[in-house]
């Protein structure tokens, strides 16, 4: 009976050891595989400073939550991810903003987007950035003009970037 | 045997070295850096406000006295960590951390957490006094739920649990902070393996060998040689549907209460406590989706005949008792996080034979978390419960009970109950 309950043990010993050859990054990810049941409930709700509010020593840039720029990484990255496929007029890692050209997309030619992201902490929370969007729609003459927007539309890009950096995180990855 | 399984526990720890020195060196990694100290913890403040039908069972309350109080207030789960976090150039760059969880809870030991973890391109490799893979890499309804974990949380500890019933989501031979070590695979198309090794489930940071008799009082069925293995598979979908899968379990050797050179007199209590006991074998199928908010949460346990007597018990001159188990269990949990809030239902059902007929648990939970701040959250949560025995297994833990020298009782019998329990609290992690 042990025999067997032994040798079942030593063939999952041995898949592990197969599935360990394989190559992986050195990401938070093992972190959370760690987590019990009950700190895995509770991780869905953030800490009350952030990531690394609590850390002491080390070396300059590599805590994760800023590293070399003034703002959260991975806020930082999600946020260039989000307006990728918006030209972009400046970013500015160490203020934290980042400001696009209008854009007009092709299928609506005669209204345009600009969208203002400011990135407002070193630490991922939810409410550590907030999003502009200026709309502007062109008249009979091909003048521009300011339109407002629904105030959903900059929640949603926020909830994207917060998506992206959730992912970012996950994988590890580092701006 | 013995030699064998010292063999084959050799043979596997090996096993994870050559995995681990088999991993070519990458001459340009980065160089190390100096570690950082980081300090977290957590807390709960809860109110419990609760109703025992069964106020007076038969022979008093074990634990915390009787509970037949109508409110409890406790602070519970109370932790601080300290953690040392460094990277390393070996092995392609390694990541090590250190952590200590210091405990508040006046029922455990000061340190309940003391481990070292090393994780590489290879893998991760935990030593220590830590959680095994059975516990943290199951996937289940406990996940769904909020609060302090609805059917799975701390109103446990105001409830008069009756004998033989099954009530918790731990598989039975769960080492929990026992000495161990433990393997992680890295996760690779969402698929994931890990084996945890406790030479002895009783074993705790320096304390001296024994594998004879339980050191608990009163003292347990413990295993030696406990291996758990799990595997889980994670993956989100495109449209943002993630799901979750784990196969957990465990095995080990079992070993009685108390050694037969402790067999004092011909009691029941002493037939029961070492009687040669069943060894350990139990597992857990689970799994969570989640989409767009709403949470879907599932787990079957079956802990066999884990850790139960291998043959009947018996007084002299009496009935030799049989029909023991270890249970089953199976759980559901729905839940829908909208915004701040988050709302969750779960059910709970056991099934567990101890002398003879089923001891069944029936617990209906709801629970509600509203998030203020990043870290803070209040929560209420309110859990329905119909905890079954027989009067076979009443009379049989009566006898062990009675058989018993005084100092070292175990726990009294305990008739059904029926109740509810609500728990309204605030939680904080920093």
């Amino acid at each position: 009976m042990y025999w067997n309950k032994t040798q079942t043990f030593l063939g999952c010993c041995l898949l592990s050891s197969v599935i360990g050859c394989s190559s992986s990054n050195l990401s938070d990810e093992t972190d959370n595989d760690t987590l019990d049941k009950e700190h895995r409930r509770d991780a869905k709700m953030g800490t009350l400073f952030g990531d690394d509010a609590l850390v002491w020593g080390g070396e300059q840039g590599t805590q994760e939550g800023g590293g070399s720029i003034g703002v959260n990484h991975y806020l930082w990255r999600a946020s260039l991810d989000t307006l990728s496929f918006m030209p972009l007029r400046s970013a500015d890692p160490f203020g934290g903003v980042i400001m696009s050209e209008w854009y007009t997309a092709p299928e609506s030619p005669k209204e345009r987007f600009k969208v203002d992201i400011m990135i407002l902490d070193r630490q991922l929370r939810a409410n550590g950035v907030r999003v502009s969007v200026h709309k502007q729609i062109s008249d009979q003459k091909g003048e521009w003009k300011d339109k407002p927007v629904d105030p959903q539309t900059n929640k949603l890009f926020e909830d994207a970037i917060l998506t992206r950096a959730r992912q970012l995180k996950i994988n590890g990855t580092k701006a | 045997m013995n030699k064998f399984l010292i063999n084959t526990s050799a043979a596997a720890i090996a096993l994870s070295f050559f995995t681990l020195l088999a991993t070519p060196i990458n001459a340009a990694s980065a160089p190390g850096t100096k570690p950082v100290l980081k300090i977290t913890g957590e807390s709960k403040f809860s109110g419990h406000f609760f109703q025992n039908n069964n106020r007076n069972p038969k022979m008093g309350i074990k634990d915390r006295g009787e509970k037949s109080n109508k409110t409890h207030f406790g602070v519970e789960d109370t932790r601080i960590n300290l953690q040392m976090v460094g990277r390393a150039d070996w092995f392609g760059q390694i990541k090590y951390d250190w952590l200590v969880g210091l405990t508040g809870d006046n029922d455990k030991e000061t340190i309940v957490e003391n481990r070292l973890r090393v994780k590489g391109h290879w893998g991760t490799f935990l030593i220590g006094d830590h959680y095994g893979v059975e516990n943290f890499m199951a996937r289940g309804a406990f996940a769904v739920m909020g609060g302090t974990g609805g059917f799975d949380g701390n109103w446990h500890d105001v409830v008069n649990t009756p004998t033989g019933v099954l009530f918790t989501t731990d598989l039975v031979g769960t080492t929990k902070y026992a000495t161990k070590a433990t393997y992680l695979t890295p996760r690779v198309g969402g698929l994931q393996a890990g084996f945890s090794y406790a030479p002895n489930s009783e074993h705790r940071a320096n304390g001296k060998p024994h594998n004879q008799t339980s050191i608990k009082k009163p003292p347990e069925a413990f295993d030696v040689n406990s291996w758990a293995g799990g595997i889980n598979f994670e993956h989100e979908f495109a449209n943002t549907m993630q799901i979750a899968l784990s196969a957990t379990g465990i095995l080990a050797s079992t070993k009685s209460p108390q050694s037969r050179r402790n067999k004092i007199a011909d009691t029941i209590y002493n037939s029961y406590e070492t009687t040669n006991r069943k060894d350990t074998a139990s597992y857990a199928l689970g799994g969570i989706a989640e989409y767009r908010g709403f949470e879907l949460g599932a787990e079957w346990i079956d802990n066999g005949r884990s850790r139960q007597p291998s043959s009947s018990i018996v007084a002299p001159g009496g009935t030799p008792i049989s029909g023991f188990n270890a249970g089953r269990a199976y759980s559901f949990a729905t839940g829908y996080t909208y915004g701040l809030h988050k709302v969750a239902l779960g059910y709970y059902h056991s099934e567990r034979k101890f002398s003879g007929p089923k001891s069944k648990a029936n617990v209906y939970s709801v629970t509600y978390d509203r998030q203020l701040a990043p870290g803070l959250s209040l929560y209420g949560e309110a859990n329905q419960f119909d905890l079954k025995t027989s009067k076979a297994a009443v009379n049989t833990q009566q006898a062990i009970y009675d058989g018993a020298p005084s100092g070292s009782k175990p726990a009294a019998p305990t008739t059904n109950n029926k109740g509810h329990a609500v728990v309204i609290g605030g939680k904080f992690r920093f």
